[in-house]
């Protein structure tokens, strides 16, 4: 195996694996949060790719600027959709299954009703950062690079948010004991609303960011939906961290899995590591029993 | 009310009930309906495949009821299409042709895609005798035991040999191949294909790669590809969406050898889709420009309109569906019945057919012992400065096509 195969490998798995973290965090914070398995992230995801498609493909804008964009719109779209959607039925017995259920019409719908407004064919995003960097034998494309820079940056904004902020330590109050943070005067339904904003929002950056590496169309979510689940279940439910282990440790499998066998054999491996870790530690990686 | 009364009005109805299904008589005579049906990927990354086929049975269903509808026997008859998505999904599929034979009640299913969707829909339609004309890409399709199955398209099984043989003779430094197809029963037929095309031909495969249809992103699979150092990347027999994401990352990891689609339809889209600089120099064997000079004057008008209509240009394999509507109307024609084991048998006869997409003859009985292969033209092309350039008609020796 030659040294630069090692490198393009781990580039690789960098950029795979930050990829499902981005997309994993909002997941994994609606479920620590809600306790609601969001079954419609990955259509999230696809509408974010859509806003790049439009603001930045179509209308010129800022690249930066159509980031910012798509996380405000989705994340608002996430909040109208929790009230509307899923508050109601926390109030309900068995709330992880109807809100399971509901997530999954609502993945539907929102496929459904993207293909009635963009169409069902593949569009491409113009590229943000063109040209193509050399680092030791490996090569790495300026968008790619750009993508794995601003999902570092946006995992660290979003600790941050958690730790240091007020706002962030009622989410993490609410997503310890809801009744001890009520009693403590944060209004669970309003941190749940934001919660899944920050969650939709967070999976429609990362849809925007990988748009001009890919290609848009409507069945993108259902495509990035199952590693999301992996990663979330990897790195532990509810676990910001783990999911940003979890969605590193798949992107480095399927990376360096795939410089020494073929794309099915990795994901035969892939499940079999998953299912060993789960069954050696069944909260996940970073999870809580 | 006396007994006269009674009388007349059970008079009365036993009068209307007769009449009526004698006035419905007259009105179904003079509007019977031919439903065609389809069951393809509408969505999705397949989507590029299906949408213009459903839209050629569309197409064929405008002009014929345009002009007046289809005579068949002592009855005209309108064209009326169904389509249902199957998002490229054998259950889905399968769910649909159920919903197609049983509850539509079509006898003709015209433009499957997929052959693994395709795998999950002869089990349904064969036993009710439902003719499927489909772009169905897998050794198993066509057979004795499938007497309704026909391919409209030539499949990878002609087009490997077709394609490595002018390879070979026109590129004779390419001698490491290395093939990329998805990860199913199209995929594993096309790899079969064109392995055996590229070593009859002198070649070695260095690497042969499966991927999950909608994989994103394929860097890593593609490092070690590049790796084996091939002098060829063929992207087999991969849908529009996928293939265009493969060129491009190839691309970016500074592949710079030679590349074909030899299997790749929509030639237009995937050079949009990969970009100008990606997509220099790919091949591909259904190359043909149908707005060009070396179409028909109907297919230019067929593709003209298509690109009106949907802003995208149409792709050859799609106007196979409107030749085979053509073929197999004017064979209903001749039956004077939509009975699909004389329709067959008329087109059987036949064997060679004038359509709008060119001369079209139906073999394959050395193959796969029964005659139910399409064969048409096949237009080498590539993309040249962002632009798809027409090289030359694809010699297709041995099956039956009249010179060119």
């Amino acid at each position: 195996m030659e040294w630069h195969l090692l490198v393009q490998g781990g580039l690789n798995g960098v950029m795979l694996g930050l990829n499902y973290a981005l997309i994993a965090l909002g997941l994994t914070l609606i479920f620590g949060i809600m306790g609601i398995v969001n079954f419609s992230h990955g259509e999230m995801y696809m509408l974010g790719g859509y806003v790049a498609y439009f603001l930045f493909g179509q209308f010129g804008w800022n690249f930066f600027v159509t980031l910012v964009g798509a996380g405000l719109i989705v994340g608002l779209l996430g909040v109208v959709l929790e009230i509307l959607v899923f508050r109601p039925l926390t109030t309900r017995p068995k709330l992880e299954l109807t809100s399971l259920i509901a997530a999954v019409g609502l993945a539907w719908v929102l496929q459904m009703l993207a293909v009635i407004a963009f169409g069902e064919q593949d569009q491409k995003v113009p590229s943000a950062f063109k040209g193509i960097l050399t680092m030791g034998g490996a090569v790495i494309t300026k968008e790619r690079l750009a993508a794995i820079l601003i999902g570092v940056l946006l995992i660290v904004i979003l600790n941050l948010f958690l730790l240091k902020t007020k706002t962030g330590r009622a989410i993490r109050a609410v997503a310890q004991d809801k009744e001890a943070a009520a009693l403590q005067g944060v209004s669970v339904s309003r941190i749940s609303a934001l919660a899944f904003g920050i969650g939709c929002g967070l999976a429609s950056i990362a849809g925007a960011l990988v748009a001009p590496i890919f290609i848009v169309n409507p069945s993108l979510g259902s495509e990035v939906i199952l590693k999301a689940f992996l990663v979330v279940i990897l790195g532990g439910m509810g676990s910001v961290p783990g999911a940003v282990l979890g969605g590193l440790v798949l992107g480095f499998i399927e990376s360096f899995g795939s410089l020494f066998f073929t794309v099915p054999t990795v994901m035969v491996l892939t499940f079999i590591l998953i299912i060993f870790i789960l069954v050696v530690r069944p909260q996940g990686l970073l999870g809580h029993e | 009310m006396n007994n006269r009364a009674i009388r007349i009005f059970l008079l009365s109805l036993l009068a209307i009930g007769m009449l009526v299904p004698c006035i419905a008589g007259v009105a179904s005579a003079e509007e019977k309906i031919l439903k065609i049906g389809t069951t393809l990927p509408l969505s999705g990354p397949a989507a590029g495949w299906g949408l213009g086929l459903s839209r050629m049975n569309d197409y064929f269903a405008e002009d014929v009821n345009a002009k007046g509808g289809l005579k068949i026997g002592d009855d005209t008859y309108k064209i009326k299409t169904i389509a249902y998505d199957h998002k490229g999904q054998p259950s889905e599929a399968a769910a649909n042709a159920t919903k197609l034979v049983s509850q539509d009640k079509i006898q003709y299913l015209i433009g499957g895609v997929i052959a693994a969707t395709g795998m999950a829909e002869l089990p349904i339609t064969q036993p009710a005798k439902v003719v499927t004309t489909n772009l169905w890409w897998g050794k198993d399709i066509i057979g004795p035991d499938k007497p309704y199955s026909f391919r409209q398209t030539i499949s990878q099984i002609e087009i490997g040999p077709a394609m490595y043989s002018w390879i070979a003779k026109n590129n004779p430094q390419i001698k490491k191949i290395a093939q990329i197809n998805p990860n199913d029963t199209s995929g594993w037929d096309t790899a079969t294909a064109i392995r055996e095309a590229a070593t009859a031909n002198g070649m070695e495969v260095v690497a042969e790669e499966f991927f999950e249809r909608g994989t994103k992103d394929m860097y890593p699979f593609l490092t070690r590809i590049l790796a084996k150092k091939p002098d060829l990347i063929d992207v087999g027999v991969t849908a529009p969406g996928d293939g265009a994401v493969i060129v491009k990352q190839l691309y970016e990891l500074g592949y710079k050898g030679a590349k074909a689609w030899t299997c790749g339809t929509n030639p237009f889209q995937i050079i949009k889709l990969s970009g100008d600089e990606a997509a220099e120099g790919l091949w591909f064997a259904y190359g043909q420009d149908l707005e060009g000079p070396n179409s028909t004057p109907e297919t230019r008008n067929l593709a003209k309109k298509y690109r009106e209509q949907f802003n995208e240009p149409l792709a050859p394999h799609h106007v196979t569906s409107y030749a085979m509507l053509e073929i197999f109307s004017e064979a209903m024609k001749k039956a004077g019945t939509t009975d699909t084991d004389k329709v067959c048998k008329i087109v059987e006869d036949t064997g060679k057919f004038d359509t709008s997409f060119g001369p079209v003859v139906l073999i394959g009985k050395q193959k796969y012992g029964i005659d139910r292969q399409f064969v048409h033209r096949m237009m080498l092309a590539q993309a040249r400065g962002g632009k798809l350039v027409e090289i030359e008609w694809l010699p297709l020796p041995g099956l039956g096509l009249p010179a060119y």
